[in-house]
């Protein structure tokens, strides 16, 4: 009878234990790079320089700034930043898109203007869309938090969505497919950005 | 004819011409013009590149952490690069010299220097940075080349996932693998990029996609466009 107990309650205890593996399934995304620091930086502010567009095939038309930024934008600030956008990538430096490109991630603390402290930069690495029997549309980005002050990169994280609906339902909704493919790509890029200090528990 | 079979006759029609409506072929894309005056003047003139090895990397599309070459497509892609670089050279008409064509004395320098600019590569092949500490070792290829220009290519492979299509619910996706390839021409004297072009193909290195990439790098040639 004792023996029953003890078997009844292991069998129980691994099944408990069973059921509790699936929920464990979504743990927290891991970034391409953090600084063990960055948990103890108490910024709240944010500037968001213009998008980078760095894609190869530019074939893809559709307005960088506002599809992408604007997302990344209302991320952002679901995460408790103030985000500052400042329209340019400096104030005294003279450089376009096709210049910022080359640069590496100590070179591109020098950009955004004098009073910025925390500065996202997120390049469009790729964005294809597809039509062929239905819809699909892929988005791939890469953003970096780095510190104007240090020049220090803080954290590196990719986003790669890919999404679509076959069939002639696929080929009309390709509006909807692109945006929600874009927001899916911002999620999966800033899903590792750590949340600003005031809303942490 | 008996109705039901009338019924799936016009059923299939009907799909057929909606499908029809949707389908596109993805195509290699490449950056530069087919009327490129550069490229066009040094075919005309016969004029001398020495061929770098190509400077490859492959990495994963998700977390850029490097990916087994082997397995990314490396064999593949050198392959491609071997055939096609110096074929489609000579056929616009440029002289191409390679580190075997040299002569045997000059052969283990121009491995070393080209060992040290395909390092620099990346340096090489901006548009601002200073390459002053590469100008000895490109006028000393220069001199024991006789050509005028390095030719450097670069492939960067991203292995990402396949496409998808989920038969339940008809969602479908495009895979997340891609290559880019880029070809330039690194002035011997002073190190400027006299001439570059860029093609891409989301596809890995073993899909005859990356072939075909690979020769519309020279699509300015005036032989393909004759």
């Amino acid at each position: 009878m004792k023996e029953f107990k003890r078997n009844l309650i292991v069998t129980l205890a691994l099944l408990i234990a069973v059921s509790l593996i699936p929920g464990c399934g979504g743990g927290p995304k891991i970034p391409i790079y953090i600084d063990p620091d960055l948990d103890n930086m108490a910024f709240e502010t944010v500037t968001l320089l213009p998008i980078i567009d760095r894609r190869v095939d530019k074939s893809e038309d559709f307005p960088v700034e506002s599809s992408i930024g604007d997302k990344v934008d209302s991320w952002l600030n679901k995460k408790g930043y103030e985000v500052i956008r400042p329209g340019a990538f400096s104030d005294t430096l003279v450089i376009d898109n096709e210049g910022v490109v080359e640069l590496e991630a100590h070179e591109l603390a020098e950009l955004g203007g004098s009073d910025t402290e925390y500065m996202l930069v997120v390049y469009l690495d790729d964005a294809s869309g597809k039509t062929a029997l239905g819809y699909s549309f892929k988005i791939e980005m890469t953003g970096l938090l780095l510190s104007k002050k240090t020049g220090a990169l803080l954290w590196k994280d990719k986003g790669i969505a890919s999404g679509g609906q076959g069939g002639l339902l696929g080929c009309m909704m390709s509006g909807a497919v692109r945006g929600d493919t874009m927001k899916k790509g911002v999620d999966l890029m800033l899903k590792s950005f750590p949340i600003a200090p005031s809303r942490r528990k | 004819m008996n109705v039901r079979i009338r019924c799936a006759i016009g059923v299939a029609l009907a799909a057929g011409m909606m499908f029809a409506g949707c389908a596109t072929v993805t195509q290699p894309v490449v950056v530069g013009t087919t009327d490129d005056p550069v490229f066009t003047r040094m075919a005309q003139n016969h004029e001398a590149v020495f061929l770098l090895p190509p400077h490859m990397t492959f990495e994963y599309a998700h977390n850029e952490q490097p990916a087994d070459p082997e397995t990314s497509g490396a064999i593949e892609a050198r392959a491609v690069l071997d055939e096609v670089v110096p074929g489609e050279l000579s056929f616009a008409g440029i002289t191409v010299i390679t580190e075997d064509s040299l002569e045997e004395a000059h052969r283990p320098l121009a491995g070393d220097i080209s060992a040290r600019l395909n390092e620099e590569c990346r340096v090489l092949l901006s548009s601002f940075r200073d390459k002053s500490a590469l100008i000895p070792e490109l006028n000393r290829l220069g001199e024991i080349s006789a050509a005028k220009c390095a030719c450097l290519v670069t492939v960067t492979v991203k292995v990402g996932t396949g496409a998808m299509y989920d038969a339940n619910s008809g969602a479908i996706a495009q895979g997340t693998s891609s290559s880019a390839i880029s070809i330039a021409f690194i002035s011997l004297t002073d190190g400027s990029v006299v001439w570059k072009n860029d093609s891409f193909v989301r596809y890995l290195p073993k899909s005859g996609k990356f072939n075909k990439a690979v020769q519309m790098l020279f699509d300015a040639s005036p032989q393909r466009r004759s």
